[in-house]
Parts: C-alpha cells; sequence; structure tokens
C-alpha cells in the first residue's frame, strides 16, 4: 500500500517535469525536496526522482544520500543543510553542479569525462573531476572542502583567487575572502560520520586452480 | 599458466561487461553481489542509456515474482522500494522490450546492521624542525595526540595533547592538554586547555586552561567557563629581580608613615619588569533560543589578576650598591659593592606591589547581551551584541579607604569630592565583585559633555567609552530562489569599541573605533559570473573633545568569472583606499617665525605638518587556465598596481612624501606529464618606488624564480620531490639569494606516514655571503 502510494504521488509530481537527473537513494529524519517544476513540496522518500534544481532541505536530524543515474556520483547531505540539484542532460550524460546554500554536504564524484562536477557556495566555487570530498559550507564564515581523494579547485568569490586541493588537504574559504590550505586534520571532518567518507572499494573474488592443483584467489577491487 | 591468466582475464572482463554495462542500463542500487539490510531495500535501475524505451513494456521481478505494479518506472528510472525482504540471496529480473536479453543481477540480504558499541580514531604525530638563519639556530621537537571516540551513539570523548620543546617557565604554556565528553548535543565539558568562543566582546577563541561547559536542552542553554587566561611568570633574570631607591625616613613628619624597624636611610626594593600575574577568568552565559533560529543572550565576565601569584621575597638576588645622585647613602654598605639581599638584612625593605615597576595586576568585569535572528532558512539574518565594561587597570593595594576618597582631589577631610559629598558606602564593601581606585576605567560611563547636550541615543552610547556593540544584517538570495535566476547577498554592518572597553580574554579587539561597512555580491548564470560592490568607513569619533578625526573610507568593486571547464577563470578587483587624520592646517610652532619666514627658505622650527591625508589604489586581475597541449598544464597569472598618493600639494622641502607606487606579476606553469612527473615553475616581478628620507625617493626592484617537480614512486607510497630558486633584488639594496631544496613523502603503510623536507639557501648582500638551512621532519600515524 505504501509502494502505490508512493508511486502514485511520485507519477503525479513526476508527471510534467523535466528529464531526471538524480534518485534518492537513501534518507534518515527529517529531510524534504521542493520541485522546480510544480514549487511542490514533500518528504523524501528513498526512490523518489529528482530533475534539475530541485531544492533539498535536511532538518537537524537528517540526511539524504541521492546518486546520479548517469554515472553513479553519490552526494549525501547532512543535518541543517540546504541544497539545489543542478544537472542539464546531453544525451545519456549529465553535466552536474550542486549550490550549496548552507550545511554539510560530502560527495563521491566519478571521473567526469571532459566535464566538470561544480560545487558553489554563497562564499565558494570548487571545480571538481572526480573525487571524493566533504563540504561545510556558513555563509556567515565561509566554507571548507575536505579531499579525501583525487584533486579539486577551489575559487573564494570574494577576492577570486583560487587554489587547488589535494588529497589529505583541507582549504578553507572565508567570506572576508582569504583562501588557504591545510593538511586535513581529524576536526575537519567532524560531523560527516554520518556520510562513512572512507573511499569505499567494492571487490570481486574468484577462486582458481593453477596446474599445479594450487588453489589461488584473485580479488578485483573496484570503486 | 599463460594461458589460464588469459581465459580469467577473460572471464572477468566478460563478467563486469555483463553485470554492469548490459544494454545502456546501469544498475543503482543494490549493487550486483552486495549485502544490504533487508528491512529496507532500494532497487534503482537507470535507463539513461537507452533511448526511448516503452516503458509499458517494462516489468520487473524478485525471485520470480512480478513486482512491475510496486515499481515506479519512467523513460530516466526504475526504482522500487522492498521492505522486510527475508535474510538470503535474491534476484532481480529487469525485462525491457528491445533489450535482447534481460538484466539480471543477484543481492543477499541481512537482518540487521552490526552497529559496533565503541568507535574510537586518532591520530600521533612527532614533528622535529631546525632552522639555522646565518648564525642562528632554532630548533623545535612536537608531538601532538589527537583522540576521538564515541560509545555508542550518545558518548563523546576527545583529547587534544601537544607537547613541544617549546614549553618554558619563562613564557606563558605552549604545551596543550585538552580532554573533553559529551552527551550527544545537549552537554560538553572540556578540561584542561580549551578555546572558549562563548561571546565576541567577551572570550572569543583566546586559549583558557580550566573548565569549560555547555549544556543546551531544548530553547535553554547554559555555558560556564572558569579558569587560568595567564600562568604566572616569575621573570628571567631572578638575580636581578629588584629595582632600588634609597629612602630617607623622618619621624616627625605626620604625612610620611615611619617604620621605626627601619634605619632612617634604608634601601626600598622593587621588582624589576618581566614577571606576570596569573589571571583568572570566569564566564557565564546564559542563552534561550537556538542559534538557527533565534536567541537571546546574556554573557557575564570577570578576569582579574592575583597579586599573589608573583613572589616578592628573592633573596638571593642581588643589587649593585651606589650611593644616589644627591648623594643620599645608607650606613654600613660600601659603594660598588654586590649585595645579596639576604646580605642586606634589616638595611633594606621590599616594598609592596603598587611601588613595582613592572606591569600592574587588573581586575575586569564585562556584561553582554547578544541577539540573533535567522529567518527563512537563513535567507536573512540579523545579529547584534552590546557590551558594556568596567577596569581597574591597577589594583595593587586594593580599594580605595573612604579617607583616601575624600584627600584623592583636594586636602580638605570633609567627606566630598569636589563639593559633592561622598555616597554612605564603602569601596572595600565591593572588593569581590570589582576593586574600586582611582585607577578604575571609565570613571565617568559617559562623556559630560554629551551628557549635558541634547542628542541622539546613538550619539549617546557613541560617547560611553566603556562600551562595544555591533549589528549585522544579512540576506542571503541563491539563484533558485528568484525567477530572474541570479543570486543576491547583500550585508550591512555597523561596529564601536569605545577607548575605554577592555576584555581581558579579548585582547585582540581594537579600541577607540566605530564604523559601518555595506557589501553587496550578485551571482549570475549560475554562479558562473560574480560582481561584489562594497563600501566600508571607519573613525575614531567617539569622543565629543576629539578634535582631529582620524577616518578611513575604502570602495571594493570585484568580478569573478568562472565560465566553466576548459575555459580560463578570470577576475579583477580594485579597491580604493582614503585615510584623513583630520588636520587640515600646519601646526604653528612659533607664531612670529611662521609669519615672517620666506617660502623658498622655510624655517622648519616654526611649524610642523601634522597633515595626513591618501589616498590608495589597489587594482589586480588574476587569471587561471587548465589546457592540454603535448601533456596536462595549469596555468595562472597575476597582476597587481598598488598606487598611494598624497593629497596636500602644497608640502614642504621637509616632508616625508608618503606617496609610492608597486607593481607585481606573477606567473606559474604548473605540467602534469604522462609519467607521473609534475613540475612548476614560478617567475615573480615586483619593482616599488617610495620614499627614502626628506625629499629622496628610492626604486626597488625584485626578481623570484622556482622551479619545482614531484615524482611518486611505489604507486604513490613515496613521493619525492625538489626544488631550486633563485632572487635577485637591485636597486636601494642590491641582494642575492640560491636555494636547493628536497624532500620524501613516504607512506610506509596504511596509517603510517613520514616526511622530511630540507632547504639551503645561500644569500648574499651587499657583498656579505650568509646561508641558512631549514629541516623539517615529522612522522604521523593515524588509527
Amino acid at each position: 500500500m505504501k509502494n502505490l502510494l508512493c508511486i502514485l504521488f511520485f507519477s503525479l509530481t513526476t508527471a510534467f517535469s523535466s528529464s531526471k537527473v538524480a534518485v534518492v537513494m537513501k534518507v534518515k529524519g527529517d529531510a524534504s525536496v521542493k520541485f522546480k517544476e510544480s514549487n511542490a513540496v514533500q518528504s523524501l522518500n528513498p526512490g523518489t526522482p529528482l530533475s534539475d534544481q530541485d531544492k533539498i532541505t535536511t532538518g537537524e536530524d537528517g540526511f539524504v544520500a541521492l546518486m546520479y543515474i548517469d554515472d553513479k556520483t553519490v552526494v549525501k547531505i547532512l543535518g541543517n543543510s540546504i541544497l539545489d540539484i543542478l544537472g542539464k542532460r546531453s544525451g545519456a550524460t549529465i553535466n552536474k553542479s550542486i549550490n550549496i546554500e548552507y550545511g554539510r554536504v560530502a560527495a563521491a564524484v566519478t571521473t567526469q569525462k571532459g566535464k566538470e562536477f561544480r560545487v558553489s557556495t554563497p562564499t565558494s566555487v570548487a571545480s571538481v573531476k572526480g573525487t571524493t570530498l566533504a563540504i561545510e559550507s556558513e555563509p556567515s564564515t565561509g566554507d571548507s572542502f575536505t579531499l579525501l581523494e583525487g584533486l579539486i579547485e577551489v575559487t573564494n568569490v570574494v577576492t577570486g583567487e583560487s587554489t587547488e586541493v589535494q588529497e589529505g588537504e583541507t582549504a578553507l574559504s572565508t567570506n572576508d575572502g582569504s583562501l588557504e590550505v591545510n593538511q586535513t586534520t581529524q576536526m575537519d571532518l567532524d560531523g560527516f560520520e554520518e556520510a562513512s567518507l572512507e573511499v569505499s572499494n567494492q571487490e570481486i573474488r574468484f577462486e582458481i586452480e593453477d596446474e599445479n592443483g594450487e588453489l589461488k584467489e584473485i580479488i578485483i577491487k573496484f570503486q | 599458466m599463460k594461458n589460464f591468466f588469459l581465459i580469467a582475464l577473460i572471464n572477468i572482463t566478460f563478467f563486469i561487461s555483463k553485470v554492469f554495462c548490459q544494454s545502456g542500463v546501469i544498475i543503482m542500487s543494490p549493487e550486483p553481489g552486495s549485502t544490504v539490510q533487508g528491512d529496507d531495500v532500494l532497487v534503482a535501475v537507470s535507463l539513461i542509456g537507452i533511448s526511448n524505451p516503452s516503458i509499458g513494456t517494462i516489468q520487473v521481478l524478485l525471485d520470480g515474482v512480478d513486482i512491475t505494479e510496486d515499481s515506479y518506472i519512467d523513460t530516466d528510472l526504475v526504482t522500487c522500494n522492498l521492505e522486510n525482504l527475508n535474510p538470503g540471496n535474491h534476484r532481480i529480473d529487469l525485462v525491457i522490450e528491445g533489450v535482447i536479453e534481460p538484466i539480471i543481477w543477484d543481492f543477499s540480504t541481512t537482518i540487521e546492521e552490526k552497529v559496533s558499541l565503541v568507535d574510537f580514531s586518532g591520530r600521533i604525530r612527532t614533528s622535529n624542525s631546525m632552522d639555522r638563519v646565518d648564525d642562528q639556530t632554532l630548533s623545535i621537537n612536537k608531538v601532538n595526540l589527537n583522540f576521538k571516540g564515541s560509545l555508542q551513539d550518545w558518548l563523546d570523548v576527545s583529547a587534544n595533547i601537544k607537547l613541544t620543546s617549546q614549553e618554558n617557565r619563562l613564557y606563558q604554556p605552549r604545551n596543550i592538554l585538552g580532554f573533553s565528553l559529551g552527551i550527544k548535543d545537549n552537554l560538553k565539558l572540556s578540561f584542561g586547555d580549551s578555546n572558549p568562543r562563548i561571546s565576541r566582546y567577551t572570550i572569543d577563541g583566546k586559549r583558557m586552561r580550566g573548565f569549560h561547559m555547555s549544556m543546551r536542552f531544548l530553547w535553554f542553554n547554559f555555558e560556564l567557563a572558569n579558569g587560568e587566561l595567564n600562568r604566572s611568570v616569575q621573570g628571567q633574570d631572578l638575580n636581578n629581580a629588584y629595582t632600588y631607591s634609597i629612602i630617607k625616613q623622618n619621624p616627625n613628619n605626620p604625612l610620611q608613615n615611619y617604620d621605626p624597624t627601619l634605619p632612617l636611610s634604608y634601601i626600598g626594593l622593587s621588582r624589576s619588569s618581566g614577571y606576570t600575574f596569573k589571571r583568572n577568568l570566569t564566564v557565564l552565559r546564559y542563552f534561550f533560543g537556538r542559534e538557527r533560529t533565534m536567541h537571546w543572550g546574556v554573557t557575564f565576565m570577570k578576569a582579574k589578576d592575583d597579586t599573589n601569584s608573583v613572589v616578592s621575597d628573592y633573596m638571593d638576588a642581588q643589587i649593585l650598591y651606589e650611593r644616589n645622585e644627591s648623594g643620599d647613602f645608607v650606613e654600613g654598605l660600601e659603594d660598588s659593592v654586590l649585595y645579596t639581599i639576604n646580605q642586606l638584612g634589616n638595611n633594606a625593605d621590599i616594598l609592596s606591589g603598587k611601588f613595582w615597576q613592572g606591569s600592574k595586576p587588573m581586575d575586569n568585569m564585562v556584561f553582554s547581551n547578544d541577539i540573533g535572528l535567522n529567518l527563512f532558512q537563513k535567507r536573512f539574518r540579523a545579529e547584534a551584541e552590546v557590551a558594556l565594561s568596567i577596569t581597574n587597570t591597577n589594583i595593587w593595594g586594593g580599594a580605595i579607604s573612604l579617607k583616601d576618597l575624600d584627600l584623592l582631589l583636594d586636602d580638605e577631610e570633609d567627606n566630598a569630592i569636589s563639593g559633592t559629598e561622598l555616597p554612605d558606602i564603602d569601596p572595600a564593601d565591593f572588593e569581590d565583585i570589582i576593586i574600586l581606585n582611582e585607577n578604575l576605567t571609565p570613571l565617568l560611563p559617559i562623556d559630560p559633555v554629551v551628557a549635558e547636550s541634547d542628542v541622539s541615543p546613538i550619539s549617546i552610547m557613541n560617547a560611553m567609552p566603556g562600551l562595544a556593540y555591533r549589528a549585522r544584517v544579512i540576506t542571503n538570495i541563491s539563484g533558485s530562489d528568484n525567477p530572474l535566476g541570479f543570486g543576491n547577498y547583500l550585508a550591512i554592518e555597523i561596529n564601536k569599541v569605545g577607548s575605554e572597553f577592555y576584555s581581558l580574554a579579548n585582547p585582540y579587539l581594537i579600541k577607540n573605533k566605530k564604523g559601518w561597512s555595506i557589501t553587496e555580491k550578485v551571482k549570475l548564470l549560475q554562479n558562473r559570473l560574480m560582481l561584489s560592490l562594497s563600501f566600508k568607513h571607519q573613525d575614531d569619533d567617539l569622543l565629543f573633545t576629539v578634535e582631529n578625526i582620524k577616518s578611513q573610507n575604502t570602495l571594493s568593486f570585484g568580478m569573478n568569472a568562472i565560465p566553466g571547464p576548459n575555459l580560463p577563470t578570470v577576475n579583477f578587483s580594485f579597491s580604493s583606499v582614503s585615510r584623513d587624520n583630520g588636520v587640515t592646517e600646519l601646526t604653528i610652532l612659533n607664531e612670529d617665525k611662521f609669519l615672517a619666514m620666506d617660502n623658498s627658505n622655510p624655517d622648519f622650527t616654526s611649524f610642523a605638518d601634522n597633515r595626513d591625508n591618501t589616498t590608495t589604489s589597489n587594482y589586480m586581475f588574476n587569471f587561471n587556465h587548465r589546457f592540454f597541449f603535448k601533456w596536462n598544464h595549469s596555468m595562472s597569472g597575476t597582476f597587481v598596481f598598488i598606487k598611494r598618493s598624497d593629497e596636500f600639494k602644497d608640502r614642504f622641502s621637509n616632508f616625508v612624501d608618503p606617496s609610492m607606487a608597486t607593481n607585481v606579476m606573477n606567473v606559474i606553469l604548473t605540467t602534469r606529464y604522462d609519467s607521473p612527473l609534475q613540475t612548476s615553475i614560478n617567475i615573480t616581478t615586483n619593482s616599488s618606488e617610495l620614499s627614502t628620507g626628506v625629499g629622496e625617493r628610492g626604486i626597488q626592484d625584485f626578481l623570484t624564480t622556482s622551479f619545482d617537480a614531484e615524482y611518486p614512486f611505489f604507486n604513490n607510497k613515496l613521493l619525492s620531490n625538489v626544488g631550486l630558486s633563485y632572487a635577485a633584488g637591485s636597486g636601494m639594496v642590491e641582494t642575492s639569494w640560491l636555494g636547493l631544496k628536497g624532500g620524501l613523502r613516504w607512506r610506509i603503510f596504511d596509517g603510517l606516514s613520514m616526511n622530511a623536507q630540507g632547504e639551503y639557501r645561500l644569500k648574499e648582500t651587499a657583498g656579505t655571503s650568509k646561508n641558512s638551512i631549514i629541516a623539517r621532519a615529522n612522522l604521523e600515524y593515524a588509527f
């Protein structure tokens, strides 16, 4: 019955909407979406499809994980956050970006072939080509970008200053215009526990027997 | 054997292609072969790679049972929420007309996720550095431990420990020993070193050693900080802990306190400077509401120096005795002889603290009120804080007595000061709150000129020397909130810190300043183009008695364009800073001489030119571009031009011209090669023209270049780097230096890493060569 209602609601709210760009994978606590097309606001559920410029809001205990449908790029939105999901369809690929008004967001971005994944906040813009990162944005102070893997370029929009941020580094971009990069400390990831930010490896195992009759195991790890 | 691996490889490739790349379909959830919790499983498949799928023909099967009716299906997505699946293996079949084979994958479910009872992580880091500059060497060793753990989901513990070779009893602590305990978001207790941020005008991040508690329950919140801001330091050279004077007693002078235990002439000893008092702090804050919506808070802060914390008696300290310039001497002592305090015996007396020459102990109280309002999901934000301080800048001797108060401004004991009758209260009764004596500041809460004037409440507030306030309103609208699609940020702020406002827990506040600012930022084209405009005014027009008001106006404009991938980002900014000290005329020192002066041959002793009115223009252009030309490159270029000009054109030749001009050009090219090699070339030129004295100007040019390279080995486990740098300066100072650096970062195994860097510089200035060596090494283990 619950599924039927969900399907009915999804169908109604998305019947006249633009193409989907992402789907909600996991929801905890208070989380809602405001659909750009219909201006309707509804609670988020796993499976809710999202289109360009839909706005997601999480409450204090809220958590949302969503996945882009072209390359499985994952965006995790932690409690007390607001962001816009942006995505322009171009054939079977999507030009992706997120606009964080405030809050904490983690992303595992698949390598964007010839494109970028943009993150914009009131203070900064970051260009991402494939990486795992954590972003904390507070309009009255600024942002932190913590890189767990890959490479991003962060621009402070007050001064226009840009810097590259590498794995193990955290960029602090403040609304008084400063932009600095430091080695990541444990404090930089405080508050992101729900996002389980370790780089998630998956693996396939094959057991094989060589000509001498010895058992060997081939493990392929991939992300 | 070779065949065997070939077959295995083909099988693997086939498996991966079957599982993950079937017919443009992307399996999003659950991952094939994965194990997930069975209570709530989302099946999600993207059809983005299939052109015009016939959604009416799509069929979804779970373990062979048709669940199409329970699924959401459109041209882009198929999703289905499955609840309470039995533990074990499951299979999904997705049948799409036009796709030759059904998409099939397996996954497993479990009953519940295992949640660990205890979770912890941390990092231990040791670091060593050695800096040898010319003949000076500085070595520092440090050990840092950061630990964080949680018990289930409700109890958090953390530790922050730093031990350094810089710790020295002659200075404030460099070691950090901090521990904290938290119960969800409701209670946090910190012990040892912490940096409480309670309110801007009380304590706002300064280190404190003691206890800090933060309690939050619904709309009721309470904070308490208690500890020491400074520890006591007795001074560096305790052998020379005293200065002295020869004091002559007159038993017949009733105004002098005659001490019959001391000779008529004796040595009065006072502690020389170099000591620091232990400074105790207590802050209490109560606030009602929630910071992310609205709150109202009151904060009380009390900081007081402990006068007993500096030891007064050092009996082994020495003085070199000499009779004074007036010929006064102490009987029994010989000139030019070194005496210890012990040896002086009854011929010396250690004076009370109010005669000491070093820093004076202080007593400070701040009362602060703050409000905050966040509306429309932080799109509108308003905050304000107002604080009043009262401070005693020298509490030696404690509270003033009623008799001394009576005699403060006149010699008549009439229970009145300048005709105003004293209230019937004893200042000593308030010693536990604040010590009242002649060093209290502000003595009057409001400028008396203003108090008698008919002026606005803001003028009255500005005229209160012990008052500080700030208020800020921000609106922040994102592009998706308005139909025109542009984002807008507007901030307006006013602030003031009175000339006698003290917060001993926030020594970084700049006193005697008030100002206002407005900042407007517009974001266009989905944040790809940003324009900003701001104006800031600051002056010291706080008291009506200020004759010449110093002011500074700053107008700034910025433009940032970030057009998109493979296109350069461009930034431009301009700011104009006008400074004026309010002096518009020459200061006449001798009017007769000045009036008789021939301007072509000025008499510089007759006047002084204290006028200061300058305008500084600052232009900055910057671009960044990533491009591919044989290899991947990132290039950035920056040009800065600053010009300061004097607004007065009628200066005499003895005036040191404040005008100057400087320009800086910088280009950086970073290249990533096909191999893991990365190089970076940095070239900077700087040319400045400025005054070097009366009527003299000079030019100084600098060229700085560097080349750096990084190369990783063993799958990035070992990262090596080398660099070469050269700089030359010409013009007023001829100088050059050559530097060579290198280092290694080694990930020994998961969590354990080592970093070692070294640099050698050879510097030559005016024909003299010197060198410096910088070395850094650290070992880090994360768990």
